[in-house]
């Protein structure tokens, strides 16, 4: 205990010194400091006042969404920069895009569960309520890029008068199942991970419509040794169930594009790379998030800076895997011999996108490179900026490989250029617009951190002393 | 007039006291329930309200005006004998541009024309026809023609009615005929019309003083004079390409916009099948690079103004051959030319072989030469023609000096003469010589001094709105007209339908001013009696074959006279120097009649593939030498005219030149082409306000780029293609357009199918069987003339729409069937071009179909590529994953026009048989599943196998060449499986397992054994194994 007595006085780096690994939770004593900090939040009259300028310039957005899509219901797809030979642009960029960012939810909450990694305590809530509303953004563009909008749900397989069943053939029809079932699955992890600290806002509201609604969503729990003993088991198991679905979304949303035979997207090394890239900017999108979180809500003692610094690691490291991969797509597009498949990459690299790739480049395989630095991994300002620049990259990185590949394939004659209409830019705004709609909301009524699993790795619930099962990194 | 207000006849019955009484408010309540009528309404409207009155109420009335036959409306419970509703009737007819008939089948749903095909039976169609014929029912249907008599007066449109113009006439020519027909003028278009000329003549008789002007753009004057002088007489080569082993064409477009061009490519088509016995060789000198051109075995790019020059070494070279014997030899081999561009070697040996060539194939030999030339180099062609022995063989000199041609110094005299104030009424039989008369003797200004201008034509043009009257002409389609065809085979023209707009042909309207014969059924008829070809059964046999089988014209035998030097200026061009502009029908628009046609302005041009617009077309070396480029604007200037144009950068163009083809930039054409009373911006150049009297085909202008640009539009390369993509293309295009030189093909006829190698292809699944029919078809490279009509036939049979130049400019065009262009050669000054149809190959492996998630396109037991539009969400996976990108995608609702107020009409010009696709459908080529499907229920109903070439898709219905074939694979004797066994054939990109149903034949061409090694820089020689 006297290991964590004086920890207040000490900076950072003289911690770092000092502990070997560093407490992952800091500057809270009690319990009770962690579910005051956490609680008084959606407990708060009133929110400070950089909260209430976000949450209108996202509404803003959203707004601005809202309007784009009500131009595209009733006009047409003709409202994008979508063409022949691009069928594909922005909606399904974004898609990939955002499908990616939802992927470091259920890997950090999932996958570090189940190794058993205490250091996620601190982020998992936070990135599983992106991982939700990510997948809402994503959900929406394949549904809003269709042509015909109104007939959307011949997708799903429902018994009809018309006795017609959707293709299962089809790539698009499995990314229905495989967004689906990750959507249904991380939603009810999130929500059961949720449940006890409902209930400690339940018991903790003052007012009658706070007990009653998060009473309702607490699903009656009273903190009884039998309900823990279920919770775990339940959390085990979806965690369990939860991991596959890490890999098998991106890759069954790589396969959209692998199954193709177009020369680009057509390469089996599309399910580990998009998985690594997803891991890459789901990261990214959780550092983009947690840094200015942590700063407005003070969270620095519950997502610290060995947090940050971890998440920088994972960076550099994925970012080196869609590196390596960029490479290696090159390495055998040149080794097959294939003279489509070589002018792809060379077109890509050097062709009328060369903008676009060496922008992707940059953003994902360079910028990361600072990391190694421990320096850059503490530098506050310094990871915000790279985890931009990671998301700007990721999403160049998808655009890339739908739009390059597309605008110039097999045959010369249909070769075009795509540009994108206002309308596309203004709707890849507006879903950022819906994302952090919801984030905000998230972060104004429900428990922004998992107090219960974060008192789990604090010294005090380890009171005879760490067994090593809790703080591996 | 109201049953009511009708009462002074016998006793009078009243239904109230009001009645009786005729109260006021009885009165207001009459007036409420019966309005007057549109009398009352029309006494004080626009021309904008006009038409949408007369849009509305007409295209309400559409239904019931169209007739089957010119009397009836008859209900189904009468049904004529024969008649099944619904069931499509074919009619013969034909139509006429610039004095040459095309006859033609159009096929007619309960009374509407639908689609136009060629007269099988007809010589110079034989069951095909160009692109402006497929593109004639868009034309009859067009919302913007005409609706009716119009009064002018200054900016003043009055609805009048041909009521009123009768009146008017009966006062006027009664007046004039008094007179002889002093101060009366007539502007006529070139026909050969034997009905129109002789209501012509008779109207020649009644005012023998009246000024009778031919004119049309496209002028065949210089040809009439040239062939004058080696003929007696006018005279007009009919060549039988099939007949000629070496043809030359000096600057004619013989496949392209050479008005037999349909004809001349059926037969020259014949001769490039290696396998069909021996191929002929064509050698091509041209300005532009033209259709013709890009079939040429060898072509020599120059410039138009030295084509005489070179014609005239080619003759002292044939001279020194000792082949043929010319009145100026002395002359000739004292003095041969020499220096300029014949000092190149390449020129010397081009000339050599050429003429050693032509010597070779002496009296199976021809020389065609471009109708712009002036008469000289005419002329001196046509007496090669004669000395090369070629007269009888392998061309037929007729004598047109019956039919007129467009007459320059008649025009120069008519514009004097108005200036004179000495014309007080001139009557335009359809023509538009506002827009296209030359600018220097500037017909407007000359023409608004006529008292009486009275205009007959399609549409309210450039003319027509400077008129006092102006008259609805019927189309081709709604009168009774007759013409001759190239080779003068009388043809007649029935309407399909009564004229939807109250419309008069010229004949009709050239009666009515003589108050003689209106009818023009009557005027075709007494033509023909006149003739002598027998009595009603024979006339309505006529009819019905449209044609007067073994009608001619008179040949002609030539002589060998002496004829003057043309203009031997052979130096190249320098930059400092002014450029020599050509002045060039319009492969799309023609001289600009056919600019509001959208499917026209949509269609690609062959060679540029641009949409939408006209371009200065300029070689590369040109245009970088003057600091231009493609979508550079530049001003062109001769003499005090000036117009500024965008330029776009033609390989394989002639140096030191431009081509500027005419029928663009038009003002007042209609809401296609541009109307810019309405705000509607005209859709390219007009060069008409460049080119003037002292020389229509071509003259010296100066150039100077102005530092704007223009954005052109095309369908392919839509944006500049950068190094990588040149070098990616040149890459492939080999594997893609299959195609060598006759001696390889002599040694390894299967080349095409070695040029790619692949591991054997293995299917991941069973494959269908396909027991009963495999649809298949054939796509011959070495024939395929590039002409585009396939895509045009396919757009008027499948309801493809029109999406207008931006959505083009965004890559959305709609073209189920496009023609691919590409150009090879190291030099792109002499580059050489390649054309390749590609539509839905049904490939067997569809990777199309695995995609689609909602099952919307799938495989038939019959091997087609369905594509179910009612099922279809438009995901567009489908297009993403097609390798030929032959999928189209609705990406707004193309057909919002049918519900505008006003062009309802649009509807009918709808194949009934073809769904209109909504809004986010993806659509492409079904190989015309609703012609196989009728077949089928066809031959159903007799109970038999559908046969061999019961079944024919649009595209190949109507290509010329006869380059596409359709049929069953597995009959082995069907034409289409002939050719998928042919040595030739390959399936483009087969080395994906996609296993295309359309087989591409290896394009062959002929070089001069002299020269084949010199340039070999046919498509051919671009592969990589």
């Amino acid at each position: 205990m006297a290991k964590y007595a004086n920890v207040n006085e000490l900076s950072d780096s003289q911690l770092d010194n000092l502990l070997e690994p560093p407490a992952l939770v800091q500057n809270a004593e009690t319990f009770h400091d962690i579910t005051e900090s956490v609680c008084s939040i959606a407990e708060a009259d009133r929110m400070p006042r950089s909260w209430y300028v976000l949450f209108t310039l996202a509404l803003c957005f959203l707004g601005v969404l809202g309007a784009m899509i009500f131009h595209l219901f009733t006009t047409g797809v003709g409202v994008w920069g979508n063409n022949q030979p691009v069928a594909w642009g922005f909606p399904i960029v974004n898609f990939v895009f955002w499908v990616g960012i939802g992927h470091a939810g259920t890997l950090i909450s999932a996958v570090l569960y189940l190794f058993r990694q205490g250091w996620r305590t601190g982020i998992n809530r936070f990135s599983e309520a992106m991982t939700i509303f990510a997948v809402c953004c994503a959900g929406l563009f394949p549904a809003i890029h269709v042509g015909r909008v109104w007939v959307i749900y011949w997708v799903f397989p429902i018994p009809n008068q018309m006795d017609m069943w959707p293709n299962f053939r089809s790539p698009l029809l499995w990314d229905v199942f495989a967004v689906g079932t990750y959507f249904t699955v991380s939603l009810l992890f999130w929500y059961m991970g949720m449940v006890p600290d409902l209930a400690t806002q339940r018991d903790r509201a003052k007012t009658k419509l706070r007990q009653f609604l998060y009473g309702i969503f607490a699903l009656g729990w009273n903190g009884s040794n039998r309900h823990w003993h279920r919770y775990e088991r339940a959390y085990l198991l979806l965690a369990a169930l939860a991991t596959p679905l890490v890999l098998s979304v991106h890759s069954v949303v790589s396969f959209d594009f692998a199954v193709a035979q177009i020369p680009g997207w057509h390469t089996t090394i599309f399910p580990p790379y998009f998985v690594a890239g997803a891991i890459f900017s789901g990261f990214a999108m959780v550092l983009t998030l947690s840094i200015p979180a942590r700063a407005l809500f003070n969270f620095k003692h519950i997502i610290t800076m060995r947090h940050i610094e971890l998440m920088c690691k994972v960076i550099m490291c994925t970012g080196m895997l869609v590196g390596y991969a960029y490479a290696m797509e090159f390495f055998m597009a040149w080794y097959s011999g294939n003279r489509y498949e070589g002018f792809t990459f060379v077109n890509r690299a050097f062709g009328p996108y060369a903008w676009a790739y060496w922008t992707m480049v940059s953003c994902n395989v360079i910028s990361p490179q600072i990391f190694w630095f421990k320096r850059a991994r503490r530098c506050i300002p310094l990871i915000f900026v790279i985890s931009i620049f990671v998301n700007i990259g990721m999403w160049f990185e998808r655009f890339v490989i739908t739009v390059t590949s597309l605008n110039r394939d097999f045959l010369p004659s249909s070769w075009n250029y795509f540009s994108p209409t206002i309308v596309d830019v203004l709707t890849l705004a507006g879903s950022f617009g819906l994302f952090f709609t919801l984030f905000l909301l998230f972060c104004r009524w429900l428990p922004q951190v998992a107090i219960s699993e974060v008192k789990n790795v604090m010294p005090s619930a380890h009171p005879h002393g760490n067994h090593g099962e809790v703080n591996h990194d | 007039m109201s049953s009511l207000n009708r009462s002074e006849s016998t006793k009078h019955y009243w239904r109230s006291l009001d009645h009786l009484e005729e109260t006021p408010e009885f009165q207001e309540m009459v007036a409420k329930e019966f309005p007057a009528g549109p009398d009352g309404e029309w006494s004080d409207t626009s021309r904008r309200r006009f038409l949408q009155l007369m849009g509305a109420s007409v295209a309400l009335g559409t239904a019931s005006s169209c007739r089957w036959q010119k009397e009836t409306l008859m209900p189904f419970a009468d049904r004529p004998e024969g008649w099944v509703p619904g069931k499509p009737r074919h009619y013969s007819t034909s139509m006429e541009v610039t004095g040459v008939g095309q006859a033609l089948t159009v096929t007619s749903y309960d009374g509407r024309p639908t689609k136009i095909e060629g007269n099988q039976a007809h010589p110079s169609s034989l069951g095909a026809t160009n692109s402006w014929a497929q593109a004639g029912t868009l034309g009859l249907y067009d919302p913007d023609r005409s609706r009716g008599v119009l009064a002018l007066e200054g900016d003043k449109e009055t609805p009048s009615s041909w009521k009123s113009f009768s009146a008017f006439s009966k006062i006027e020519f009664a007046r004039l005929s008094a007179t002889q027909g002093e101060g009366l003028a007539i502007v006529a278009p070139i026909t050969s019309s034997p009905s129109f000329l002789r209501a012509r003549r008779q109207f020649q008789k009644t005012f023998p003083k009246a000024l009778w002007v031919d004119w049309e753009a496209c002028s065949y004057q210089a040809e009439a004079i040239g062939t004058e002088r080696v003929f007696g007489k006018a005279a007009r080569g009919i060549y039988d390409l099939d007949k000629a082993d070496v043809i030359l064409s000096l600057e004619d477009d013989l496949m392209g916009t050479h008005p037999n061009a349909v004809r001349h490519s059926r037969d020259f088509a014949t001769r490039r099948k290696p396998e069909d016995g021996p191929m002929n060789r064509l050698w091509v000198v041209e300005a532009n690079h033209s259709l013709t051109g890009a079939l040429a075995d060898h072509r020599f790019a120059l410039r138009s103004g030295q084509i005489g020059a070179f014609l005239v070494a080619l003759e002292a070279e044939l001279l020194k051959k000792g082949g043929i014997k010319i009145p100026e030899a002395r002359q000739l081999m004292k003095n041969p030319p020499q220096g300029g561009f014949l000092a190149k070697d390449k020129v010397k040996a081009l000339l050599k072989a050429l003429a050693q060539d032509l010597l070779h194939a002496k009296g199976k030999s021809l020389v065609a030469v471009g109708a712009h030339q002036p008469a000289e180099v005419i002329a001196r062609a046509h007496r090669l023609n004669v000395l090369l022995g070629s007269v009888g063989n392998t061309v037929t000199y007729a004598d047109v000096s019956r039919i007129p041609t467009a007459n320059l110094s008649a025009s120069t005299e008519l514009v004097a003469r108005m200036r004179q104030g000495s014309v007080q009424t001139l009557i335009t039989l359809g023509g538009n010589p506002v827009y296209d008369m030359p600018a220097d003797l500037n017909f407007a200004a000359a023409y608004r001094k006529v008292k009486n201008r009275i205009h007959l034509g399609h549409y309210l043009d450039e003319t027509g709105v400077v008129s006092t009257w102006h008259l609805p002409q019927a189309h081709f389609l709604e009168c009774w007209n007759d013409s001759l065809s190239w080779n003068g085979t009388w043809t007649l023209a029935q309407p399909t339908m009564e004229p939807l707009w109250s419309g008069r042909s010229a004949t009709e309207l050239l009666g009515l001013v003589m108050g003689g014969e209106t009818s023009g059924e009557a005027w075709v008829r007494q033509a023909w009696s006149d003739a002598g070809l027998g009595g009603e059964t024979e006339w309505r046999k006529t009819v019905q074959a449209g044609f007067v089988a073994g009608s001619s014209l008179e040949t002609l035998r030539g002589t060998s006279a002496p004829l003057p030097l043309p203009n031997m200026e052979l130096s190249a061009w320098q930059a400092s120097d002014s450029i020599e502009v050509t002045f060039a029908s319009d492969p799309s628009v023609f001289d600009g009649r056919f600019a509001n046609s959208g499917w026209l302005q949509e269609l690609p041009d062959p060679m540029t593939k641009l949409t939408w617009d006209n371009a200065a077309l300029m070689a590369p070396s040109t245009a970088s030498a003057l600091g231009l480029t493609t979508g550079s604007m530049a001003k062109f200037a001769i003499d005090d005219r000036s117009i500024e144009m965008a330029v776009y950068v033609m390989p394989g163009h002639a140096q030191g030149c431009a081509t500027l083809p005419m029928g663009y930039g038009r003002t007042d054409a209609g809401h296609v082409a541009g109307l810019v009373a309405d705000r509607v911006t005209p859709t390219g150049f007009n060069v008409f306000l460049l080119r003037g009297s002292e020389a229509l085909g071509f003259s010296l202008a100066s150039v100077q780029g102005t530092g704007e640009t223009y954005t052109l539009v095309s369908t392919q390369d839509h944006h500049i293609i950068d190094e990588i993509g040149m070098e990616g293309r040149a890459d492939r295009l080999g594997d893609l357009v299959r195609g060598g030189d006759l001696d390889e093909w002599e040694q390894q006829p299967d080349f095409a199918q070695h040029v790619v190698h692949h591991p054997p292809l293995k299917s991941l699944w069973e494959e269908h069987k396909y027991e009963g029919y495999r649809w298949g078809m054939s796509i011959d490279l070495s024939t395929c003339t590039g002409c585009s009509a396939c895509t045009i036939a396919c757009q008027s049979e499948n309801n493809i729409p029109v999406v207008g130049k931006d959505e083009v400019f965004r890559g959305r065009e709609m073209a189920w069937i496009r023609m691919d262009r590409y150009f090879t050669g190291s030099d792109p000054d002499e580059a050489e071009a390649v054309h390749q149809p590609v539509s839905c190959q049904q490939c067997e492996m569809a990777p199309c179909e695995q995609v689609c998630p909602v099952a919307a396109t799938t495989h038939t037991s019959e091997g087609l590529n369905d594509m179910v539009y009612n099922r279809c969400i438009g995901t567009r996976y489908c297009s993403n994953n097609c390798p030929y990108k032959v999928r189209r995608f609705n990406y707004f609702n193309c057909n919002l026009d049918l519900e505008e107020t006003g062009s309802e009409v649009l509807k009918l010009v709808k194949n009934p048989d073809v769904t209109v696709r909504s809004r986010g459908v993806m659509e492409k080529c079904t190989y015309c599943v609703q012609r196989i499907q009728s077949a089928r229920i066809e031959a159903h109903t007799h109970e038999q196998k559908i046969q061999d070439g019961d079944i024919t898709p649009a595209c190949a219905q109507v290509c010329p060449s006869n380059a596409i074939q359709f049929g069953d694979l597995n009959d082995k004797t069907s034409k289409v499986r002939i050719a998928h066994d042919n040595d030739r054939a390959y399936a483009m990109l087969g080395e994906l397992n996609n296993k295309p149903r359309t087989a591409f034949l290896a394009r062959i061409r002929n070089p001069h054994p002299s020269l084949a090694a010199h340039d070999s820089q046919g498509a051919g020689e671009v592969r990589h194994g």
